[in-house]
């Protein structure tokens, strides 16, 4: 492992999130918040002053290979939500370090689960940063680094690999810096967008830019403890469902429309099978939820929103689901576990793999009937090579431990067992709320320490996929 | 510039990593899974599986707005074919790599046709490097400007002698000689001499000189021109193939080994006149009686590295004036000496040589144009030829003393029309003129940069 490159690049991280801190600053300032503007400027002073040291370790010529690759993207990460916590503990907002820890692991995994109890007693500085962190968490630190500065040199794809979600990512176009431009360049574009139309419909400014943060980047973090519901507005509840699934697309295709190939865009299995399964599940809630809410209309519009908002795994609420009929409530958790599309700013599972093992069990029972079959996978006319499906196959094995180990662990802070299984799985598939106690009128501040430890660690290995976060904890990462 | 390079194998891999270097944008399509994979994780380049005859591949890997696309498959014809769909996409310009002497020969006749821009032949230029090192046995290489007019030559100094004694300033005084060293590699640097550096023994020089003062500067140096008559090759493929036919009706005797019968007869068919025996060249016992202990220059040509190597150590060892050995993966070159086996041909360095010349006289559109870039001194320093297209307020009409230059640039001579100048400092540089530098910087497109 070559220890070098990795530190002196998360120092480099750490010297541009420094450099990310300095716009809650002037937020505070302008509402005049002392003790936040102060407690900023100080954590701005110790984040640069970490990653300066770090930057001043010398990588040498050393190259990064796939180790390396992991090393960065999950030391960074964490290294990103403990420097980022430090706003929170110093003007005691959020007084605890392991409860700032895991709000802002949330904020920057996009995940939305809270351990405030009273979200409106933050002054505004501290609200911003926490949804801010949901913008920057939402395309990726590294991504965004790889624009400033050559991360990786010429392997950055082991970055890039490491950080992006789905089962296989590649380039837009050749250059890395480039293909990062344009995913930044699509991401803030679409955010000023979705800002426009909120602006339009009377939604106040500060309002407007929290709200788009928490859809940019699929987090759900409000200013608001009602969230979205707070505004009981259906305008902004349709576009802002709207947006949700657009952010929860690959951009990809969003690159392919921009290079006007509206036929290739359009063509995406992924898309369409992602909206098949929003209409089936806003259809059947809909139908489900009808006799609460007296009319089809008012039924349609919570069902869209609330599927819209958990497939994409925001986790912004206008309604508390928990209160919903038993078939919605599965349906919603099913859909956790499904998540966005890959190549977005979602969760879970994503879409493509889904049905890339779908299609890998199905061609294994074909295989148990007819034994000599050949048959390759195919996925968008493209035949997906075997090391792929493998490493799918593997990937869900894992992240069924994962979610089983953590769920025995919460289960020590002896709260119903719902809450446990539906709190882990908001956590790892980055979703915010979950059932129970963690459902969307309730929050996660009143897990042990431990309990949030083991939460915020989900929350990491689920925005990064697993292996970044896992791969820190075996020895042979390590050895040389 | 935006290139496609279709075929990532010895040839195409090779100008994927030094186009990559550069700092294109490189889009790489290959049929091998692994290779692209390599690929992918060791550049910044955009990797597409698929074959490039492919339209849609074609079409998504940016074919309609590429300034260039090289075809380097192990088909010629393929290769054509990718060109031909390339050009139709709308792609700037074409390379395709062509070997078969039956189609190198006659493709000047439809390259137009084909839409081909420019064809590389690593064969044939391997064959023409070889042939021209025979010339001078003691040479490295020689690399031509302007079809011969100028040339910038590479040798090792064996042994101490008159020009080690004094600085190259008074060699050329008192010697009258016209040669200019243009850089020397020592213990694993390079770097560009001015006047006041003197010659060691073990230096690799590159000097700069019209052929009729290259003797002259070599003789001083040791180095006595014989033309070798008695050729052993070992190997009887395509670059044995075009090496025979230069060698053809100006004296030289070659006869050439092929252990394979099928290879041996076919190359006799292909070039009657030449005595070809079908052999073990490796054999010691058959080298011996084919009269290694006798023959002028020995070039190993087989498939395979590793034994073209032990070969060339071999007849160095035996004092055949003249090896030389072919390597083809890049990876040998930094292992072996030319101590030990002689001249080597590289020849993807070679191939490699010619497509960065080509996209750098492509792209730059400045007052200035590249118009032949050699890597000299084992690729860490380049000698380049500029076309002065248009005069340049700083540059052009300014005498040379009062011009101020970067580090690592020397000026080896300025040609004029026919005429060959070596630069002193009133001389200077017009519109029109073709200026040969030597320098240890990197990727210079325009003449301008060599000023501070």
């Amino acid at each position: 492992m070559k220890t070098k490159v990795v530190l002196h690049t998360v120092g480099q991280i750490l010297l541009i999130e420094a450099g990310l801190l300095l716009i809650p600053v002037v937020v505070g300032l302008i509402y005049h918040e002392q003790e936040s503007v102060r407690a900023f400027l100080i954590t701005v002073a110790i984040t640069a002053i970490s990653g300066a040291l770090l930057s001043l370790v010398r990588p040498g010529k050393k190259s990064i290979y796939a180790r390396e690759g992991f090393a960065i993207t999950g030391l960074s990460w964490i290294a990103l939500s403990f420097f980022g916590c430090l706003p929170f503990v110093i003007s005691r907002q959020i007084p605890g370090f392991i409860d700032a820890f895991f709000e802002t692991v949330s904020g920057f995994t996009t995940t939305g689960s809270s351990i405030l109890t009273d979200i409106e007693a933050l002054d505004n500085a501290m609200l911003f940063w926490r949804s801010f962190t949901h913008w920057i968490g939402g395309m990726g630190i590294l991504v965004f680094s790889m624009i400033i500065i050559p991360l990786g040199g010429k392997r950055s794809m082991y970055i890039l690999r490491a950080e992006a979600p789905g089962p296989s990512s590649s380039k837009l176009v050749p250059k890395m810096r480039d293909t990062a431009a344009i995913l930044y360049g699509i991401y803030f574009a679409m955010s000023a967008l979705l800002l426009a139309f909120l602006l339009a419909g009377g939604m106040p400014l500060f309002d407007g830019l929290i709200n788009v943060f928490g859809t940019a980047g699929t987090g759900g973090f409000s200013n608001h403890s009602a969230s979205i519901g707070h505004y009981d507005n259906e305008y902004f509840e349709v576009v802002i469902s709207v947006f949700m699934i657009l952010f929860g697309v690959n951009f990809n295709l969003y690159y392919l429309i921009f290079l006007r190939r509206f036929k290739a865009a359009v063509k995406s299995e992924e898309f369409h099978w992602y909206l098949g399964i929003i209409a089936f599940a806003v259809i059947t809630i809909a139908i489900n939820i009808n006799s609460l809410y007296g009319s089809l209309h008012q039924a349609l519009r919570h069902s869209f929103f609330s599927v819209s908002s958990i497939i994409t795994t925001t986790g912004f609420g206008t309604m508390d689901f928990d209160q919903w009929p038993q078939y919605s409530r599965t349906i919603l958790v099913l859909l956790m576990f499904i998540g966005a599309c890959a190549g977005s700013t979602g969760g879970g599972l994503k879409v493509s793999r889904v049905m890339l093992l779908l299609r890998t069990a199905k061609r294994s029972m074909r295989r148990m009937i007819h034994s000599r079959s050949v048959e390759s996978i195919r996925f968008d006319g493209r035949i997906m090579e075997e090391e792929t499906l493998n490493t799918c196959l593997i990937y869900l094995t894992i992240y069924c431990l994962v979610t089983v180990a953590s769920v025995v662990l919460v289960s020590l802070n002896n709260f119903p067992f719902e809450t446990n299984v539906t709190g882990v799985i908001a956590c790892m598939n980055n979703i915010g709320p979950g059932l129970g106690m963690v459902g969307p009128a309730g929050n996660f501040a009143a897990f042990s320490g431990f309990s949030k430890i083991v939460l915020a660690f989900d929350m990491l290995a689920g925005r990064l996929e697993l292996f970044p976060v896992l791969f820190l904890f075996s020895v042979r990462t390590w050895k040389r | 510039m935006k290139i496609i390079v279709i075929g990532a194998g010895k040839v195409g891999g090779i100008l994927i990593e030094q186009l990559a270097q550069e700092g294109h944008q490189i889009v790489a399509i290959e049929r091998n899974e692994k290779k692209l994979l390599e690929l992918q994780n060791s550049l910044d380049i955009l990797c597409l599986s698929g074959s490039g005859t492919d339209r849609n591949l074609l079409i998504e890997a940016g074919a309609g707005t590429a300034d260039l696309v090289i075809a380097a498959t192990d088909s010629d014809e393929v290769n054509m074919i990718c060109c031909l769909l390339a050009r139709k996409l709308g792609a700037s310009h074409t390379i395709a790599r062509v070997r078969k002497p039956e189609l190198a020969d006659e493709i000047n006749m439809f390259s137009e046709d084909m839409g081909l821009s420019m064809t590389i032949n690593p064969e044939l230029y391997a064959a023409q490097e070889i042939f021209s090192v025979l010339r001078f046995p003691g040479l490295m290489s020689v690399e031509p400007f302007r079809h011969g007019l100028f040339e910038i030559v590479e040798f090792r100094l064996a042994n101490d002698g008159p020009v080690t004694s004094m600085t190259l300033q008074d060699l050329a005084v008192k010697y009258n000689s016209k040669a200019l060293v243009c850089a020397i590699r020592r213990n694993g640097s390079t770097f560009i001499p001015d006047g006041s550096a003197t010659l060691m023994k073990g230096d690799v020089i590159s000097f700069a000189a019209e052929p009729k003062e290259t003797e002259h500067f070599l003789k001083l140096c040791g180095i006595i021109s014989r033309m070798p008559r008695h050729i052993l090759v070992i190997g009887a493929g395509t670059i044995a193939y075009y090496l025979i036919r230069m060698m053809h009706g100006i004296g030289m005797k070659p006869a050439v080994i092929e252990i394979d019968p099928v290879k041996a007869e076919a190359f006799n068919q292909s070039a009657p006149d030449v005595l070809v025996l079908n052999a073990d060249g490796t054999n010691r016992d058959v080298l011996d009686e084919e009269g290694l202990d006798e023959a002028d220059a020995f070039i190993s040509l087989t498939g395979t590295d590793e034994v073209n190597i032990l070969m060339g150590m071999y007849a160095q060892r035996e004092g055949v004036p003249k090896v030389v050995t072919k390597i083809s993966k890049n990876s040998m070159l930094d292992l072996i000496d030319s101590d030990q086996v002689g001249s080597i041909v590289c020849p993807r360095d070679i191939v490699a040589n010619r497509v960065i010349s080509y996209v750098r006289a492509a792209e730059n559109a400045g007052s200035s144009n590249v118009e032949t870039v050699y890597r000299i001194s084992e690729r860490s320093a380049e000698a380049l030829e500029f076309i002065v297209k248009e005069k340049h307020d700083d540059l052009t009409g300014i005498p040379l003393k009062d011009l101020r230059f970067k580090e690592g640039i020397l000026i080896c001579c300025i040609l004029r029309g026919r005429s060959v100048i070596i630069p002193r400092g009133n001389d200077t540089i017009e519109e029109g003129d073709h200026v040969i530098i030597s320098t240890t910087l990197k990727q210079l497109t325009d003449l301008s940069m060599i000023l501070r």
